[in-house]
């Protein structure tokens, strides 16, 4: 099944955009339904907020790469927000340090998160994504200019792969 | 400039408490990293002083982690400078 998607951008701040994959059959941002999955009042209030505040700080200073957890292979660009306090997991693509694609998340029930299958399914889909905006770039169909990603942000991926 | 509703609701709930918390947290990655730089060091180097792995340190920077007194002051005496200074009563 081929799953068709874009990526939009979610937030403008001082250092960096937010961005975001946005399904084409869901009507919010996977960063907007991460958030809606773990609403206030939940177990993860506290990891909640460390996301939240975590972001802010890295929107007005920059998305510098030290600040990230690598979760892909080095060059591919994709990390997860740094939580400790839980295995509450937010997955991205650091492109730059202006620039952030948010995709899903969840809790890591597993030492992996190539062995749980929700969030294999989300990770993938960042490491797919980094790979085809990279290829965009080389063919000049997608440019970086500052903050913003301009060009076809439209994209199509075969889930089975 | 332009924001998220959903984010912006959540936002106004993040506690006061978690706010101090990540902040204070990212300025001693800064002072670490800073002291690196002066001295020419590596985290690797650090990890090594310390007798800890590079990830440990790495885990430092993030500004999301909870220093304790006791890594404050290992990492204060292994780099000779101070981190933290408190307001004297």
């Amino acid at each position: 099944m081929t799953q068709k998607y874009s990526i939009e951008l979610i937030e403008e701040h001082d250092a960096v955009n937010f961005y975001s994959i946005h399904l084409e059959a869901e009507e919010l941002s996977e960063l907007e339904r991460f958030f809606e999955k773990f609403p206030e009042g939940s177990e993860f209030d506290e990891d909640v907020d460390t996301i939240i505040e975590w972001l802010d700080r890295i929107g007005h200073r920059g998305a510098l790469e030290r600040h990230f957890r690598y979760e892909g292979k080095y060059g591919d660009g994709v990390m997860a927000i740094p939580i400790e306090t839980s295995n509450l997991r937010l997955y991205c693509i650091r492109l730059s340090d202006k620039i952030l694609i948010f995709g899903n998340g969840g809790v890591k029930d597993c030492a992996r998160w190539q062995d749980s299958e929700t969030l294999t399914q989300y990770v993938e889909m960042l490491l797919d994504t980094s790979r085809f905006i990279s290829s965009r770039i080389s063919n000049g169909t997608i440019f970086i200019v500052d903050k913003e990603i301009v060009g076809n942000l439209k994209f199509s991926r075969d889930e089975t792969k | 400039m332009k924001r998220s509703s959903i984010l912006e609701a959540r936002r106004a709930k993040v506690s006061p408490e978690v706010k101090s918390r990540v902040g204070m947290s990212f300025m001693i990655a800064d002072r670490i990293h800073a002291i690196l730089e002066v001295k020419g060091l590596r985290q690797k180097d650090l990890a090594d002083m310390l007798g800890k792995r590079e990830s440990e340190v790495s885990k430092w920077m993030r500004g999301t982690h909870n220093f304790t007194i006791d890594t404050i002051a290992s990492i204060e005496t292994a780099l000779g400078m101070p981190i933290l200074e408190v307001v004297p009563c």
